[in-house]
Protein backbone atom coordinates (compact mmCIF):
# COMPACT_ATOMS: atom_id res chain seq x y z
CA UNK A 1 0.00 0.00 0.00
CA UNK A 2 1.47 3.31 -1.58
CA UNK A 3 1.37 6.13 2.04
CA UNK A 4 1.74 9.60 1.95
CA UNK A 5 2.02 11.93 4.83
CA UNK A 6 2.16 15.24 5.51
CA UNK A 7 1.52 17.86 8.59
CA UNK A 8 0.34 21.44 8.26
CA UNK A 9 -0.23 24.31 10.62
CA UNK A 10 -3.75 25.50 11.53
CA UNK A 11 -3.48 28.07 8.70
CA UNK A 12 -5.27 28.42 5.14
CA UNK A 13 -1.98 28.60 3.57
CA UNK A 14 -0.49 25.90 4.23
CA UNK A 15 -3.77 23.82 2.14
CA UNK A 16 -1.63 24.39 -0.84
CA UNK A 17 0.97 21.78 -0.03
CA UNK A 18 -2.13 19.30 0.79
CA UNK A 19 -3.26 19.91 -2.85
CA UNK A 20 0.59 19.18 -3.98
CA UNK A 21 0.24 16.02 -1.64
CA UNK A 22 -2.45 15.03 -3.14
CA UNK A 23 -0.71 15.78 -6.86
CA UNK A 24 2.00 13.61 -6.23
CA UNK A 25 -0.29 11.24 -4.45
CA UNK A 26 -2.14 10.40 -7.63
CA UNK A 27 0.37 10.35 -10.13
CA UNK A 28 1.87 8.06 -7.80
CA UNK A 29 -0.69 5.52 -7.31
CA UNK A 30 -1.30 6.19 -10.88
CA UNK A 31 -4.80 7.21 -9.62
CA UNK A 32 -7.95 8.69 -11.67
CA UNK A 33 -9.05 12.64 -12.02
CA UNK A 34 -12.02 11.89 -10.95
CA UNK A 35 -10.28 10.21 -7.44
CA UNK A 36 -7.87 13.56 -7.51
CA UNK A 37 -11.00 15.98 -7.70
CA UNK A 38 -13.03 13.90 -5.22
CA UNK A 39 -9.64 14.03 -2.00
CA UNK A 40 -9.47 18.07 -3.31
CA UNK A 41 -12.92 18.43 -2.26
CA UNK A 42 -13.16 16.48 0.88
CA UNK A 43 -10.12 17.46 2.19
CA UNK A 44 -10.49 21.37 1.18
CA UNK A 45 -13.54 20.85 3.27
CA UNK A 46 -12.61 19.32 6.87
CA UNK A 47 -9.51 20.82 6.90
CA UNK A 48 -10.62 24.48 6.32
CA UNK A 49 -12.95 23.78 9.10
CA UNK A 50 -11.05 22.51 11.38
CA UNK A 51 -8.44 25.40 11.04
CA UNK A 52 -11.25 28.41 10.83
CA UNK A 53 -13.24 26.99 13.72
CA UNK A 54 -11.46 23.63 15.63
CA UNK A 55 -9.52 26.08 18.23
CA UNK A 56 -10.05 28.26 21.09
CA UNK A 57 -6.78 29.61 20.91
CA UNK A 58 -4.87 31.37 19.02
CA UNK A 59 -1.73 29.47 18.92
CA UNK A 60 -0.19 27.48 16.17
CA UNK A 61 -1.60 23.61 15.61
CA UNK A 62 -0.69 20.76 14.06
CA UNK A 63 -2.80 18.72 11.23
CA UNK A 64 -1.72 15.37 10.47
CA UNK A 65 -2.90 13.89 6.92
CA UNK A 66 -1.99 10.26 5.97
CA UNK A 67 -3.16 9.13 2.21
CA UNK A 68 -2.71 5.34 1.89
CA UNK A 69 -3.65 3.55 -1.78
CA UNK A 70 -4.23 -0.22 -2.24
CA UNK A 71 -5.97 -1.67 -4.92
CA UNK A 72 -9.15 -1.35 -4.15
CA UNK A 73 -9.60 1.72 -2.28
CA UNK A 74 -8.06 5.54 -1.05
CA UNK A 75 -7.82 6.11 2.52
CA UNK A 76 -7.60 9.18 3.75
CA UNK A 77 -6.81 10.17 7.62
CA UNK A 78 -6.67 13.39 9.34
CA UNK A 79 -6.02 13.66 12.61
CA UNK A 80 -5.60 16.97 14.74
CA UNK A 81 -5.85 18.19 18.75
CA UNK A 82 -8.76 20.97 18.11
CA UNK A 83 -11.66 21.33 20.15
CA UNK A 84 -13.87 17.45 19.95
CA UNK A 85 -16.04 17.69 16.72
CA UNK A 86 -17.84 15.36 14.51
CA UNK A 87 -18.83 16.98 11.34
CA UNK A 88 -21.28 13.58 11.26
CA UNK A 89 -23.62 15.19 13.66
CA UNK A 90 -24.55 18.20 11.28
CA UNK A 91 -27.89 17.65 9.95
CA UNK A 92 -28.29 16.50 6.57
CA UNK A 93 -28.68 20.17 4.29
CA UNK A 94 -32.77 20.00 3.18
CA UNK A 95 -32.31 20.12 -0.51
CA UNK A 96 -36.37 20.51 -1.60
CA UNK A 97 -35.92 24.14 0.11
CA UNK A 98 -35.64 26.86 -2.31
CA UNK A 99 -32.22 28.34 -2.39
CA UNK A 100 -33.07 31.50 -0.38
CA UNK A 101 -34.39 29.64 2.18
CA UNK A 102 -31.27 26.77 2.24
CA UNK A 103 -28.54 27.59 4.99
CA UNK A 104 -24.71 27.06 2.45
CA UNK A 105 -23.61 25.92 5.45
CA UNK A 106 -23.62 22.19 5.89
CA UNK A 107 -23.23 21.70 2.11
CA UNK A 108 -19.69 20.37 2.49
CA UNK A 109 -20.07 17.82 4.95
CA UNK A 110 -22.73 16.55 2.69
CA UNK A 111 -20.00 16.58 -0.14
CA UNK A 112 -18.05 14.50 2.20
CA UNK A 113 -20.64 11.91 2.68
CA UNK A 114 -21.84 12.04 -1.33
CA UNK A 115 -18.15 11.67 -2.51
CA UNK A 116 -16.70 8.91 0.08
CA UNK A 117 -17.81 5.59 0.51
CA UNK A 118 -17.09 5.49 4.12
CA UNK A 119 -16.74 8.40 6.84
CA UNK A 120 -15.90 7.37 10.75
CA UNK A 121 -14.93 10.00 13.29
CA UNK A 122 -13.34 9.18 16.37
CA UNK A 123 -12.61 10.84 19.41
CA UNK A 124 -9.67 9.59 21.28
CA UNK A 125 -7.15 11.14 23.50
CA UNK A 126 -7.99 14.66 23.32
CA UNK A 127 -7.71 14.08 19.36
CA UNK A 128 -10.14 14.27 16.67
CA UNK A 129 -9.54 11.71 13.93
CA UNK A 130 -11.68 11.69 10.90
CA UNK A 131 -10.97 8.30 8.60
CA UNK A 132 -12.29 7.94 5.29
CA UNK A 133 -12.31 5.77 2.42
CA UNK A 134 -12.88 6.25 -1.13
CA UNK A 135 -13.55 2.49 -3.14
CA UNK A 136 -11.86 2.22 -6.60
CA UNK A 137 -14.12 0.67 -8.83
CA UNK B 1 -6.78 30.22 -9.77
CA UNK B 2 -6.44 32.66 -12.64
CA UNK B 3 -9.44 34.83 -13.64
CA UNK B 4 -9.32 36.28 -17.42
CA UNK B 5 -12.09 39.30 -18.42
CA UNK B 6 -13.33 39.14 -21.19
CA UNK B 7 -16.28 41.95 -23.08
CA UNK B 8 -18.46 40.28 -25.80
CA UNK B 9 -20.90 42.80 -26.53
CA UNK B 10 -23.43 43.45 -23.84
CA UNK B 11 -21.69 40.79 -21.40
CA UNK B 12 -18.76 39.89 -19.45
CA UNK B 13 -16.85 36.57 -19.02
CA UNK B 14 -14.77 35.88 -16.49
CA UNK B 15 -13.27 32.74 -17.64
CA UNK B 16 -11.54 30.76 -14.83
CA UNK B 17 -8.63 28.33 -15.05
CA UNK B 18 -7.55 25.80 -12.01
CA UNK B 19 -8.72 25.65 -8.78
CA UNK B 20 -11.23 27.36 -6.81
CA UNK B 21 -10.66 26.65 -3.20
CA UNK B 22 -11.03 28.03 0.46
CA UNK B 23 -7.61 29.89 0.29
CA UNK B 24 -8.38 31.94 -3.07
CA UNK B 25 -12.86 31.90 -3.19
CA UNK B 26 -12.62 35.03 -1.55
CA UNK B 27 -10.49 36.61 -4.40
CA UNK B 28 -13.51 35.97 -6.76
CA UNK B 29 -16.12 37.22 -4.65
CA UNK B 30 -14.53 40.55 -4.56
CA UNK B 31 -14.06 40.21 -8.13
CA UNK B 32 -17.92 39.60 -8.32
CA UNK B 33 -18.57 41.57 -5.99
CA UNK B 34 -17.20 44.86 -7.89
CA UNK B 35 -18.66 43.40 -10.88
CA UNK B 36 -21.74 44.08 -9.80
CA UNK B 37 -20.96 47.09 -8.50
CA UNK B 38 -22.53 48.53 -11.79
CA UNK B 39 -26.25 47.85 -12.34
CA UNK B 40 -26.98 45.70 -14.57
CA UNK B 41 -23.91 43.78 -15.29
CA UNK B 42 -24.87 40.77 -17.25
CA UNK B 43 -22.16 38.25 -16.32
CA UNK B 44 -21.13 34.97 -17.53
CA UNK B 45 -18.72 32.56 -15.58
CA UNK B 46 -16.87 30.13 -18.11
CA UNK B 47 -15.54 26.90 -15.81
CA UNK B 48 -14.08 25.42 -18.78
CA UNK B 49 -10.86 25.23 -17.54
CA UNK B 50 -11.37 24.82 -13.93
CA UNK B 51 -9.76 21.72 -12.79
CA UNK B 52 -11.70 21.27 -9.64
CA UNK B 53 -13.73 23.91 -7.23
CA UNK B 54 -14.08 22.66 -3.69
CA UNK B 55 -17.50 23.53 -1.57
CA UNK B 56 -15.83 27.33 -0.76
CA UNK B 57 -15.56 27.46 -4.56
CA UNK B 58 -19.03 26.76 -5.00
CA UNK B 59 -20.13 28.67 -2.15
CA UNK B 60 -18.92 31.45 -4.37
CA UNK B 61 -20.87 30.90 -7.15
CA UNK B 62 -24.04 31.13 -5.00
CA UNK B 63 -22.84 34.59 -3.27
CA UNK B 64 -22.22 35.64 -6.88
CA UNK B 65 -26.01 34.40 -7.77
CA UNK B 66 -27.21 36.64 -4.56
CA UNK B 67 -25.00 39.28 -5.72
CA UNK B 68 -27.07 39.55 -9.22
CA UNK B 69 -30.29 38.97 -7.71
CA UNK B 70 -30.15 42.54 -5.37
CA UNK B 71 -27.98 44.53 -8.01
CA UNK B 72 -30.68 43.60 -11.15
CA UNK B 73 -27.66 42.01 -12.87
CA UNK B 74 -27.65 38.49 -14.59
CA UNK B 75 -25.43 35.51 -13.43
CA UNK B 76 -24.84 32.82 -15.57
CA UNK B 77 -22.33 29.79 -15.68
CA UNK B 78 -20.58 27.90 -18.92
CA UNK B 79 -18.71 24.75 -20.08
CA UNK B 80 -18.84 22.82 -17.09
CA UNK B 81 -16.46 19.58 -17.30
CA UNK B 82 -18.53 16.68 -15.99
CA UNK B 83 -16.93 16.38 -12.48
CA UNK B 84 -18.01 20.15 -12.07
CA UNK B 85 -21.44 19.46 -13.12
CA UNK B 86 -21.79 16.06 -10.71
CA UNK B 87 -21.05 18.76 -8.40
CA UNK B 88 -23.72 20.69 -9.03
CA UNK B 89 -25.77 18.32 -9.54
CA UNK B 90 -25.58 16.55 -6.00
CA UNK B 91 -25.51 20.00 -3.91
CA UNK B 92 -29.18 20.33 -5.09
CA UNK B 93 -28.59 23.48 -6.31
CA UNK B 94 -28.42 23.24 -10.00
CA UNK B 95 -31.88 24.31 -10.98
CA UNK B 96 -31.04 27.59 -9.29
CA UNK B 97 -28.42 27.82 -12.04
CA UNK B 98 -28.18 29.06 -15.71
CA UNK B 99 -26.04 27.05 -17.35
CA UNK B 100 -24.83 26.94 -20.76
CA UNK B 101 -23.09 23.68 -22.98
CA UNK B 102 -21.14 26.70 -23.96
CA UNK B 103 -19.58 30.28 -24.02
CA UNK B 104 -21.39 31.35 -27.21
CA UNK B 105 -24.64 29.58 -26.11
CA UNK B 106 -24.26 31.61 -22.87
CA UNK B 107 -23.62 35.28 -24.23
CA UNK B 108 -26.73 34.38 -26.36
CA UNK B 109 -29.01 33.65 -23.95
CA UNK B 110 -27.66 36.15 -21.20
CA UNK B 111 -30.61 39.05 -21.01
Amino acid sequence: MATLQTTIRNRIGDLEGVRNLVSEFVRAGNLSEKIEFDINVVLDELLSNIIKYGYADDATHEIHITLAASDTATEITIEDDGKAFDPLTAPEPDLTLPLAARPIGGLGIHFVRKLMDEVVYRRRDDRNYMFLKKNIS
Amino acid sequence: MDIQEVVAGHVTVLAISGRIHSSNAMDLINRLREMYVQRGRLLLLDLELVDYITCAGFRTMLIGRQHATSSGGSFALCSLASKLRELFDMSGFIDNFAIHPTREEGIARLV
